[in-house]
């Protein structure tokens, strides 16, 4: 009997949820059988999504699948999926690289308190992001989007007992919910000119010409707020540094093949959309170009391991967009999909350096860590080379695309600025690889005092940042017996480890040649838009230019870091005001927190001063006073003097004489009526 | 004639308070376990109810029709549609976790639960009546048990809160009672009978009026900035479960006289006034959010962060359409469950630090991890994340009203934004970060009764996010007779004038 892909898609999608009900409801108490839950519900989804992918290669005609949600009047929700080649190699991607994240996480996790909560989270995480991906309308997207954002939110905030996780947790889901304001607004829009929500739907109205080309504009840009807070992009790229507070394999799973992802896999699945309005795109590739510079730039200036392949992670992304806001569709995509491999590969050998290495962060406390731990410093070279583009890494294949997308579209600036920044990449790429795994032993690298394998009690070190090397003699360095002691008890890396690291370098190394241009069943005749792309060949001129800049950008880096006497950044004293604004990201965070400590928080100061001093001080006790103060003064007639009484009562009679005398019966009814007379 | 379900539904708390009544003041667990039993009645009834209404046929079902004073043309009508059913549902769900949360009350024990059950039964009554007065009576009744509530049981300033609750819920109870006289005479048809006025025809100029008056008489208890002042104060007075039957019921008790009595009698004089009510709203949204913002108690940032939800309820009426009403009636459910969890849990908190600041707590979901994830969810429902009830209520306002107030529905949407940042900072700054204070360290976690309160309501924020179509085709079908009164919308001046997209 043949399954349905749809049902097996259905399956891939909730079976880590399946795990993250199983962990949270029945095995929490047990460890290792949690972390088994989700390894083997990841594990079943990732060989479905294989599965279903090579139904999809073998045959590309689009599933779908939908069942009905709610109606709401006329407005109806379906929960659907849309299995078509796009969607299908996301998901194996997001499968297969949480799959391994997940085994990886049983040796970096082994020692933590909240080890089964881990596991939950993860699987809630995968679950969300297949959302997603396999989503077929735009609520459906928006309602999984959001589960990410969540997930992202426990998940950085995971040690939330640390002030800066807590913050940092806080920061990533608020900012992304601003940009995810724009996305609902985006998505009421098209709601009110297309009265559905399904892609079709509004692909269909598209081309009939319902919506206006004015709004149609401004529903992709306010749709596109949606990726450019979840993938990072500039405005809202703020939070992603910070995130590094998470545990390394949620650092892994949000900046490879999950949350930013999304940014740009919606980009891609809705760009039915996006490719019907000309200003939307430029939107997109200026956005893109600009985060792309931003991020490379800030990425030269860091200090800590995660924030580099952070600020790399959010470059790449930008790239992406780049490509998919110039029309190059199925440069962006293959892009997305081979950076899932070499990103999360760079990020789990950083965090396998990490565990290793007495949970240290800041690379000037690393160096020459190649002799101690050899495996993963060949992962991450083979990694970083994949990242800096060189033939024939699966990176040089989608960077090439892109950077031919870009010639091709006529917007030359733009491939210039992808040059540029794939210097920047090799720069800081070869950077961190030579800072941590070459030249001498920092002086400051920390040592365990435990004994044994025992890696809990490390102390916790001042953050160093990058030190400048006229500054050093301020510095303490360690003792350098103490460090050779502490160096004994350096681990190996874990099979656990090993496996997923060798698997993703693996990868690394081959995914790209799926891609080789001119290839006749390539992945330009599997992904595209409208009509497959097909080129001749390699671009040579692009070939040549990219690999000089590739070997420029790690000859810097060799002279600048390659031969170092002393753990300090010399580029800091060469590049001087221009690299303290990098390494201090612009000062975004800076103008952003006093716009919100100014306005935001200002103005509810403001409004809570207003509501107790205005309405209930002046309002409610005011009223409620003045209250009190009538009956005060009345109560004074009510004083048990007959004679006053007397004189009250005589004044109403005068009164009431008054009227009658001056009013003829008859004709002034109502001032009779007014003292409550009978007519 | 058949077992009246519906009155059982609202009378099992008033008879479990006339048991209480009976038993010793000394027998305090027996006391407890009577409550308990008869809101859990309450809610098996609600839970039949919903199931039990038939949706094919709609309309009220379940009536019980006795006359009570003929010459005035006033009956004991009591029945349930699809919006009552929601709503007798919430308000058992509220009243019998309720009963749980005041578990650990030492003073007063028995009078106490005869004071809780009493308002739990005066609210489930007005959503179950058909007849105008008898709604009225329930209204009124709901307020004397509140201001015993407070000013008994309650903390900080209760007598001043309990005093104030009295005083702006009377007045606006004055306001509607004059409004429902007005509606008698003016029909002129002796009937209070909420079926037969509904087909009466009012003039336009009386729609006008009468919303106006019936509208501004049930705005207090939404509360509708400006008449919102003595929510916070009443809400933070008042013990653990009064708050969270004030925040989960009694704030939709006026949103629900709005819906039952002036739209559906006036639906053009709503359609005059519905712009009004539009800006109000968004007052309400963003003006309470802010202000919850600045608050340092956590019962007073809940407090003001319900009106700016009530807020997005009454935007979602003040739209007149299908998907605003029916969302707004959604945010009945979804905020009044969410609330009342939030109550709940900053009651927990508060019994064990003694503290309500939120910067004198810090670090204590180590110590209280269910407590701590439980205000997690209820937080992230307030959020309006999708995968709980409150996504769908807000949602179904914005599409619903979008494209009648473009405008004001961006400004209210914008509190998405808002309500996320100060609640993810309460969470932080209570629950996570490193403990702050030593003598927190051996605080107990959640005990087998708030295990109740938070399982049960957890359960419905979940299932009613995940399955919503339960309770939305009961409310959309509440609502067809009410929505056909409505004018066609159609795009005048003042649409214009909000920035209608056209």
């Amino acid at each position: 009997m043949r399954i349905e892909t749809e049902l097996l898609a259905w399956a891939v999608l909730f079976l880590p949820l399946a795990s993250f009900l199983v962990i949270s409801l029945v095995t929490w108490p047990y460890k290792k059988v949690s972390g088994l839950v989700t390894v083997t519900g990841i594990g079943i989804s990732a060989v479905l999504s294989i599965w279903i992918l090579s139904r999809i290669i073998a045959d590309p005609t689009p599933v779908s699948s939908t069942w009905h949600w709610l109606t709401v009047g006329s407005v109806k929700i379906d929960f659907g999926c849309l299995i078509d080649p796009l969607s299908a190699s996301m998901m194996m991607a997001v499968c297969v690289v949480s799959f391994l994240i997940q085994v990886y996480s049983t040796a970096y996790m082994e020692h933590d308190e909240g080890y089964s909560r881990f596991f939950a989270f993860m699987a809630l995480f995968t679950f969300s992001m297949l959302g997603i991906v396999l989503a077929n309308n735009f609520l459906m997207i928006y309602i999984f989007w959001e589960l990410v954002g969540l997930c992202s939110y426990l998940l950085i905030g995971f040690w939330f007992f640390k002030p800066a996780a807590a913050a940092a947790a806080k920061k990533a889901f608020v900012v992304t919910r601003f940009g995810d304001f724009g996305f609902l607004l985006g998505i009421l829009l098209l709601f009110h000119f297309v009265g559905g929500f399904g892609y079709g739907e509004i692909a269909h109205a598209i081309e009939s010409g319902y919506i206006p080309p004015v709004w149609l504009t401004i529903a992709t840009v306010l749709v596109f707020c949606g990726a450019i807070g979840k993938s990072a992009q500039f405005p809202l790229h703020v939070w992603l540094p910070d995130a590094m507070e998470g545990p390394t394999p949620v650092s892994a799973l949000i900046h490879a093949a999950t949350m930013v992802a999304a940014g740009v896999y919606m980009v891609a699945r809705t760009y039915d959309l996006f490719h019907s309005s000309d200003q939307a795109m430029l939107v997109v590739a200026y956005i893109g170009g600009i985060t792309a510079f931003l991020a490379a730039s800030m990425a030269v200036a860091q200090s800590r391991m995660k924030r580099i392949v952070a600020y790399s992670t959010c470059s790449h992304l930008a790239y992406m967009m780049m490509a998919l806001g110039l029309g190059g569709y199925t440069a962006g995509v293959f892009h997305l999909l081979t950076h899932c491999f070499f990103k999360a590969l760079l990020f789990l050998s950083a965090g396998a350096v990490m565990t290793l290495y007495f949970h240290e962060e800041n690379i000037w406390r690393m160096g020459g860590l190649y002799r101690y731990m050899k495996v993963t410093a060949i992962v991450m070279i083979l990694g970083g080379l994949s990242n800096a583009g060189l033939f024939p890494f699966a990176g040089f294949f989608s960077k090439d695309e892109i950077l031919v997308a870009a010639k091709e579209s006529g917007h030359i600036g733009f491939y210039w600025l992808g040059v540029l920044v794939a210097l920047f990449t090799a720069f800081y790429t070869f950077r961190l690889i030579f800072v941590v795994f070459f030249g001498p032993r920092s002086e400051w690298s920390p040592v365990s005092h435990g004994h044994g394998h025992d890696d809990h009690h490390h102390e916790e070190l001042p953050d160093i940042g990058n030190p400048r090397p006229s500054q050093t003699w301020k510095m303490q360095p360690v003792d350098p017996a103490v460090r050779a002691e502490s160096d004994r008890h350096l681990r190996k890396e874990p099979w656990a480890m090993i496996i997923p690291l060798s698997i993703l370098a693996t990868a690394a190394v081959v995914a790209g040649f799926v891609g080789w241009p001119g290839l006749e069943h390539g992945f330009s005749s599997f992904i595209f838009f409208e009509h497959p792309h097909h080129v001749a060949g390699f671009d040579i001129p692009t070939v040549v230019i990219s690999h000089i800049v590739l070997i420029v950008g790690i000859g810097a880096a060799w002279a600048i870091y390659g031969k170092r006497k002393t753990a300090a950044d010399p580029l800091s004293e060469m590049l001087g005001p221009i690299y303290r604004l990098f390494e201090r990201k612009y000062y975004f965070d800076e103008i952003y927190l006093w716009f919100i400590r100014r306005f935001i928080d200002g103005g509810a100061a403001v409004l809570a001063w207003f509501e107790e001093n205005v309405f209930t001080g002046v309002f409610a006790n005011g009223i409620g006073g003045l209250m009190m103060e009538m009956g005060r003064v009345l109560r004074l007639f009510q004083n048990g003097l007959v004679q006053r009484y007397a004189l009250i009562f005589f004044l109403g009679v005068l009164v009431l004489v008054i009227i009658l005398i001056y009013s003829v019966p008859g004709e002034v009814p109502g001032a009779i009526a007014a003292i409550g007379g009978v007519k | 004639m058949s077992f009246p379900v519906v009155s059982a539904t609202v009378f099992a708390p008033l008879i479990g308070a006339l048991v209480v009544m009976c038993v010793p003041a000394s027998r305090k667990e027996v006391i407890r376990w009577i409550a308990a039993v008869a809101t859990g009645i309450s809610l098996a009834f609600a839970i039949y109810l919903v199931f039990a209404y038939d949706l094919g046929v709609g309309g009220v079902q379940f009536a019980e029709k006795i006359d009570w004073f003929p010459a005035f043309g006033i009956k004991y009508f009591m029945g349930a549609d699809g919006i009552s059913v929601t709503l007798l549902l919430l308000t058992a769900i509220v009243g019998f976790t309720g009963v749980f949360a005041s578990w650990g009350i030492q003073n007063r024990v028995k009078e106490y639960y005869i004071t809780f059950l009493s308002l739990t039964f005066a609210c489930a009554g007005v959503f179950a009546a058909f007849d105008l007065f008898l709604l009225f009576v329930f209204f009124e009744l709901a307020v004397l048990p509140k201001y015993v509530l407070i000013s008994v049981w309650g903390s900080t300033k209760k007598e001043y809160a309990a005093m104030k609750l009295a005083l702006y819920l009377t007045l606006g109870g004055a306001i509607t009672l004059l409004g429902i006289f007005c509606l008698y005479f003016v029909a002129g048809i002796n009937t209070m009978d909420l079926l037969e006025l509904a087909r009466h025809q009012f003039t336009h100029n009386q729609q006008v009026w009468l919303f106006a008056l019936l509208t501004l008489g049930f705005a207090v208890q939404v509360p509708i900035v400006p008449l919102h002042s003595w929510l916070p104060d009443a809400h933070t007075g008042a013990p653990t479960a009064g708050s969270m039957i004030l925040a989960g019921v009694v704030m939709k008790l006026g949103a629900y006289g709005i819906i039952r009595v002036a739209i559906w009698l006036f639906p053009e004089g709503a359609f005059a006034w519905a712009p009004v009510v539009a800006i109000l709203a968004v007052v309400c949204v963003v003006y309470a959010a802010f202000v919850a913002m600045g608050q340092k108690d956590l019962k007073y940032m809940i407090a003001n962060s319900s009106i700016s939800h009530m807020g997005y309820s009454v935007l979602g009426i003040a739209a007149l359409t299908t998907a605003g009403l029916a969302g707004a009636l959604f945010q009945f459910f979804a905020h009044g469950i969410m609330a009342a969890l939030n109550f709940a849990i900053a009651g927990m908190t508060y019994d064990r630090t003694h503290t309500r600041i939120i910067a004198a707590m810090g670090g204590l979901a180590k110590v209280m991890p269910v407590i701590a994830i439980a205000f997690a969810i209820g937080c992230l429902a307030s959020v309006g994340l999708p995968g709980t009830a409150s996504f769908w209520a807000e949602f179904s306002v914005f599409v619903g009203s979008f494209p009648i107030f473009p405008t004001l529905a961006v400004l209210a949407i914008s509190g998405i934004v808002f309500t996320a940042y100060y609640m993810l900072r309460a969470i932080q700054r209570v629950f996570f970060e490193p403990l702050k204070h030593k003598e927190f360290a051996n605080l107990p976690d959640a005990r087998w009764y708030d295990w109740v309160v938070v399982s049960v309501i957890i359960f419905f924020i979940i299932a009613m996010g995940v399955y919503p179509s339960l309770l939305m085709d009961l409310i959309s079908s509440g609502l067809s007779p009410i929505l056909a009164g409505l004018p066609e919308p159609t795009a005048g001046g003042w649409l214009a004038f909000l920035g209608g997209v056209q």
